[in-house]
């Protein structure tokens, strides 16, 4: 195992904000993160990119948020 | 090593403090945060998936509602040392997707929701005008990239590969797929500063 460099963590940030990671790698790419913020930002700003993405998939239908939440009150969760 | 968890998780609970006042406070479950946020980050995806698998819109809309429910109500069978929340969902998005092909119970579900449906609230409508502003925006850039950058970031963020993954699927070596990813997630992100998305530029809030 070891520490990865910079560059090869630097490398797999796109996939990471991506969730296209393996576990086997999370550990060493987020202890690299916690030392650089420059990765970090790349991070934030690929993460920017597959939150819009992911909004940008077909509209969820109307309503469902509020089917959702209702079976939450009814459930009494919390 | 959790630390990365904790910046993302305080990030989400700050934009939620905008959502929560909209929303009811029974849904406010997951970890003290809003449902509702998260819903809003990964519920897009955890629709797709369960639409691509069960080709159906409104057995796609049960499976949704069951995988946030589940969320809410075990919300300890997430465990964050195993993957993020999203791959979690989307996961849970797939296994259900496939329990329900495999069950009647769909049918009655449908059923079920056709007596609540045409109602709307702030969720949704705040969500409509994002969408309607800026959605196709999104869905250009995606399609502008060279398809030797899309598809690998498809196969990775819509149906969950990993980029080993995507490697063999595409059968091209794993420094390839690498470059490719980080190179179509530059292009969409300059596509998306220049289109003006708020939040392109900088973090996920965009209140």
């Amino acid at each position: 195992v070891g520490l990865i460099g910079h560059q090869s963590v630097n490398e797999l940030i796109a996939a990471f904000a991506l969730d296209a990671v393996p576990r086997t790698e999370h550990e060493r790419i987020a202890a690299h993160l916690n030392e650089c913020p420059c990765c970090r930002e790349e991070l934030d700003a690929f993460r920017a990119v597959a939150a819009a993405m992911a909004d940008s998939l077909e509209s969820l239908p109307g309503g469902l948020w509020l089917r959702v939440s209702r079976q939450l009150t009814d459930a009494e969760v919390r | 090593v959790q630390k990365i968890d904790k910046v993302s998780d305080a990030q989400l609970a700050a934009t939620t403090i905008a959502t929560a006042a909209a929303t009811s406070s029974a849904a406010t479950c997951y970890g003290g945060l809003a449902l509702t946020e998260v819903y809003r980050q990964h519920g897009q995806a955890v629709y797709a998936v369960a639409r691509r698998v069960l080709n159906n819109t409104s057995e796609a809309e049960d499976v949704t509602q069951e995988v946030f429910l589940r969320l809410c109500n075990n919300p300890d069978r997430f465990d964050p040392k195993r993957g993020t929340l999203r791959s979690f969902l989307l996961a849970q998005a797939r296994a259900r997707s496939v329990d329900a092909i495999r069950s009647l119970k769909a049918r009655r579900q449908r059923e079920l929701r056709e007596a609540h449906s045409g109602a709307t609230n702030a969720y949704d409508l705040h969500h409509e005008v994002w969408d309607v502003a800026q959605a196709d925006e999104v869905a250009r850039a995606l399609e502008d990239l060279p398809d030797e950058e899309r598809r690998p970031i498809e196969l990775a963020f819509f149906d969950g590969h990993t980029y080993m993954e995507v490697a063999v699927l595409l059968d091209q070596p794993e420094g390839t797929i690498k470059s490719r990813i980080r190179n179509g997630m530059r292009r969409m992100r300059a596509a998306l500063v220049e289109a003006g998305i708020r939040g392109a530029d900088r973090s996920p809030e965009r209140q």
